[in-house]
Order: structure tokens, then sequence, then C-alpha cells
């Protein structure tokens, strides 16, 4: 056998034909997309909330009432052609009360939501990073602020800090916070062990690069799922509080304040608790489909 | 022994520390309300404010107050109300607390009955109608807010169909509709908590053997699977619990009930500041407590469970 130099050639990589990606990869995120759109409860869920979106930003100009302008000629008058779901005991238009409560009501569970994911990622991360002493001491707080009945605590702040809108974010902040930092903290603890982080830390990158860049996106589906899931909740007490009377100040309305003062009139205008009443239920129902939907959609494990 | 010991201890402390925590933040929030109890627009001549304040001990320093509410505390003494002259907290939780306990234990046996029963049935029948029919009802149950089950339960039982009385405490009858408002939540939470389990258990591989060593349906349902369904129930009793309680507070106030949950909603709105700690105090001391017996209890019933959980997840 002769031995030629050019049997010595090194082979042309055959990668180029072997390795070429033809079709798209699929990201995490549009994974999670394609496996919510085949739910067809949470597509329900967030179809309601978009359409809710949309009446509660434009659903207060369509009747050409203001929100506290009163007629009191019109006193509880049944739903007709003039005020379009009636009006309530002052006189004002129950159509676009109902749209402008409903977006305090979102505006309340959307802020509050934002508020437990900036401090209970910040807690919950710094927890599970430092871990050890650090760890112990900051969950036994939380172990500890856990046992107490929130409702009362957040019905005790309200009292202290006086109605209002601001003050409902407060109170509701200072309580949600605490179910999204264990759950982060959770992620945290059992992300940190993983092989990225090994080398992340060999590649030079400091605690506070590797925790924002690397964990808190790696955690972003439950945290996403526990957002969801606080909005209906946070909506929930809101309507709650109203109805003790610590809610939004008059003439604002939520939600909770049409449902408790539609109450009052039950017997003789049931309509002006029907409409409020319908439309909390839908948007938990709405919100708690989507949540539900997301966790099985971003948390392929938890999936039966 | 040691580790439950242990477990029991850490409990204990962690307890002991909330409800410290809950009577600190709550007497110095409390204490933090600009004004004071008795500012009113009424101009008041000061020495008729300074004996006021002397009856209260309002013009002592504020560590001292805090010293003495803790040392009355501990002998369970929750001072006299701002509002109602010559009636004590203690009173009023004594008058009003067996009235919200009784419709808070017909509202939590409702819960745990119908919500079991109903959750068994809709494992037992599996994607069949009567699974779709008990799912179908806890999703509007779990969506359906205790004030707004309260307005309508109000509307069509009492208004329109003229079954049970409306309003008020005494008769047994009265009781239903305020237990069915409270209860309407927890009963759908359990129901498809109960679901889940029975149908995971009927996954297991002792079920298995139960069925391939030619056990009827009925005993392995009854005798080997149901016992294990129902363990986890015991951890939803605390906030279950809780839940009840707290919803007593709208529901009491629209039924007009004379329980405590009422009197707590008044003494807000009147702004009766040793009502509002009092009572506060007593239903964390209570919810606290109850929390414990249920984790303890789980722990006692169910011996696969770890002691040291939580600690190290």
């Amino acid at each position: 056998m002769n031995l030629t130099p050019e049997m010595f050639e090194p082979v042309q990589s055959g990668a180029g034909s072997a390795e070429i990606i033809t079709r798209p990869g699929t990201t995490y995120w549009q994974d999670a997309w394609r496996r919510l759109k085949q739910n067809r409860l949470a597509m329900a869920g967030l179809i309601t909330i978009g359409i809710m979106l949309v009446m509660a930003l434009t659903g207060p100009y369509l009747s050409g009432y203001t929100y506290s302008q009163q007629d009191l000629t019109m006193v509880n008058q049944p739903p007709g052609a003039k005020y379009w779901l009636g009006a309530d005991a002052l006189g004002r238009d129950l159509f676009t009360r109902l749209w402008y409560g409903a977006r305090i009501s979102l505006l309340v569970g959307v802020v509050t939501s934002l508020i437990t994911l900036v401090v209970g990622v910040f807690y919950g991360g710094i927890s599970g990073f430092a871990g050890g002493k650090v760890d112990e001491i900051m969950m036994r707080i939380v172990e500890i602020l856990w046992a107490i009945p929130f409702l009362l605590y957040v019905i005790l702040l309200m009292v202290v800090l006086g109605p209002g809108l601001k003050t409902i974010f407060i109170a509701l902040g200072a309580v949600y916070w605490m179910g999204m930092a264990r759950i982060v903290r959770g992620e945290i603890l059992s992300l940190k062990e993983r092989e990225y982080v090994l080398a992340a830390r060999v590649l030079g990158a400091g605690s506070w690069r590797i925790l924002w860049r690397h964990l808190i996106p790696n955690a972003m589906g439950p945290i996403i799922i526990q957002m969801t899931l606080a909005i209906p909740e946070a909506i929930f007490t809101e309507a709650f509080l109203s109805f003790l009377g610590l809610g939004v100040s008059a003439p604002m309305a939520s939600l909770g304040v049409l449902a408790s003062t539609g109450m009052e009139g039950i017997r003789s205008y049931p309509w002006q608790i029907f409409f409020p009443a319908t439309l909390i239920t839908i948007t938990m129902l709405a919100f708690n489909f989507l949540g539900d939907g997301l966790r099985d959609a971003l948390d392929p494990r938890m999936r039966k | 022994m040691k580790a439950l010991s242990g477990y029991l201890l850490r409990r204990l402390i962690s307890a002991v520390m909330a409800v410290f925590f809950v009577v600190t933040i709550t007497f110095f929030l409390m204490h933090a309300i600009p004004g004071g109890p008795f500012a009113s627009e009424k101009e008041i001549p000061p020495e008729v404010q300074k004996n006021i304040e002397a009856r209260y001990h309002l013009n002592d320093p504020l560590w001292k107050q805090y010293v003495d509410y803790l040392h009355n505390l501990i002998r369970w003494d929750l001072g006299p109300s701002f509002k109602y002259e010559a009636t004590t907290v203690n009173e009023i939780i004594n008058r009003s607390f067996p009235v919200s306990a009784t419709l808070g234990a017909v509202a939590v046996s409702f819960a745990l009955i119908v919500g079991m029963l109903s959750g068994i049935i809709a494992a037992l029948n599996h994607n069949k109608w009567q699974d779709y029919l008990a799912m179908i009802m806890a999703t509007i149950g779990f969506a359906v807010p205790s004030f707004i089950m309260a307005g309508v339960l109000m509307y069509i039982f009492a208004y329109k169909l003229r079954w049970f009385p409306a309003a008020l405490w005494g008769s047994p009858s009265q009781a239903v509709l305020p237990a069915l408002a409270l209860a309407g939540m927890p009963t759908a939470v359990i129901a498809r908590f109960m679901r889940s389990n029975l149908l995971e258990v009927m996954q297991q591989d002792y079920i298995r053997t139960a069925r391939a060593k030619g056990l009827s349906r009925q005993v392995i349902v009854y005798r080997h699977a149901l016992r294990n369904a129902c363990l986890p129930i015991i951890t939803y009793l605390g906030p279950l619990v809780a839940g009840i309680f707290t919803g007593s507070f709208v529901v009491e106030s629209i039924f007009a009930i004379p329980g405590l949950g009422q009197y707590f909603v008044s003494s807000i709105s009147n702004r009766d500041y040793t009502v509002i700690l009092g009572v506060t105090v007593f239903y964390s001391i209570f919810l606290v407590a109850m929390n414990l017996l249920v984790d303890l209890a789980y722990v006692w019933v169910d011996p696969r469970i770890k002691l040291n959980e939580g600690r190290k997840a």
C-alpha cells in the first residue's frame, strides 16, 4: 500500500452538512406559550382579562357620564336606555362606575402583585443565595409573620394609615410578599447548586451578578405564576376591606365598594349588586384559570 | 421522640413569638394614630381632657402603657372599651365570641363534610358527570367572595323563597344562610384537595397490590385508600379556621349577628381602639393556637411526616 501525504490531510469537517439547523429552536418561553395556547380554560381567562382591561380603560367614557356625576332626579333607576346598568342611590351611572371600579380593582391587583414581586424576590433571593445563618434568620422571621392572620394585619394597617388607594397598596404589599419570598428562596436554594452557577463563578462572575443574571431569570416561571395568583387575591382582599368601610374613599369606587353599596339595597334594587358581584366573580375565575394554566405551562415538572 | 419534642418546642417558641409580635405591633400601631382616641370635633375643656386621659392612663409615657398592657394581658385583662362606658373588652369577647364560635363550628363542619364527600364522589367517578359537576361547583365556589355569597343567598332564600330568616341570631334556622355563606369557599377548596388526594392515592402501589390480591372495590376504597387520602386535609384545617373566622367579620355584619366579628367591624368604624387592639390580640392568639394544634395533630396522625421539614428544603 502506497502511503501518500494526501492521505494524511485532515478530512474536511462534516459538521457543515450534519449540523445545519434548519428549523428555529424553541426557547423556554415559546414552549410555554405553545403549552398555554393548548389550555382552553387558560386562554379563555387570558381573553377575558384582555377584554376587562380594554373595558376598564375605555368603559368609563362610553356612556357620557362621569363616575362621580350625580342626578338626584334619577336615583335608583333600573337598567334602561338612559342608564345602561341603572343608577345608584345618588343617581350616578352604574355602567360608568362599574368599569371605573374594575379599573381601580385591577390597579390594586397589579400594583400589589408588583410590590410582591420586588420585595419577595429581593428578600427570598438574598435569603436563598446567602444560605446558612442569614437564611435561617430571614426565614424564621417569615415563619413568625406567617403565623399572624393576614387579614387582621391588613385591617389594622388600614385603620392606622386611613382609607385610600395608597394605603391599600402598602397594606396588601406588606403581607403578600411573604409567599413570594418563600417561593423564590426555595427556587434559588436549588438553582444555586447547578453547574452553570459554578461555571459562571469560575469565569469570574460576582455573587450579585450570578443572583440577578443567572438565578432570578431561571426562577421566573414560579415567580410569574405566583404574581398571577396574587392579583385575584389582592382584588378579593380589597373588596373585603371595602366592605368593612376601609377601601378606597368616595366618590371613588372599586368593585368591592360597588358590591357593598349594592348590598344595602339588595331587596329593592338587586341589579345594583348583581353587576359588580358578577364582574368580581368573572375576574376571580379568569385570573385563577390563567394562573393554573401558567402553572402547567411554565413548570413542566408539575404537570400530570 | 427526641425529634418530636424538639419540633414541639420550636413550634411553641415560634407561636409565642408570633403572639408577642402581634401584641407589640398592634399596640404601637394603635398608639401611632394621630389625634388619639378622644380627639373629636367638639372642643373639650382641658380639665375634662386631662381627666379622661388620667382615667385611661393615656398621660403615662408610652413605654409604661406598653408594659402595663403586657402585664394586664398576662392576667387576661384587655382593658375597658373607649366607646362603651362601663364595658370591658373581656366582657365583649365573653359575650360575643360564643356566637361566632357556634357559627364558625357549623360552617367548618359543613365545609368538611360536604367538601370531603363531594371530593370523594368526584374522584371515584373520575371523568364522569359527577366529577365534572363537582368540579364546576367547586370552581364557582372558589371564585365567589363570601360577602357576595351572603348577598345571593339572602336574596334567593330569604327574600324570594322566604325559607330562612334574613338576619339576627337565636334559632337554628337563622344559622343556615350565614353558615353557608362562610362555608362556600372552604368547601370548594376541600373538595378539590380531596379529589386530587384520592386520585393520587389510587395510583399508589399498595392499592394495585390490594387490587391484585382480589380485594373488592369497596374494601380498597374505604379501608385502604380513603384513610391516607384524608390525612392531608388536616393541614388545611388551620387556614380553614382562620378563613372562616375572618370571613365572619363581613358575614356577621351582613346578617346582623351579634358575634365578635360584628363587634370588631363596628369597633373599626367607631375607632374604639382598645376593642380593636383587644380583639386583634384575641383572634391572633386563637388562630396561632389553632395552627399549632393542627400541626401537632398532623405529626401525631401521620408517622411518615418529617419533623424538621421546612428547615432545609
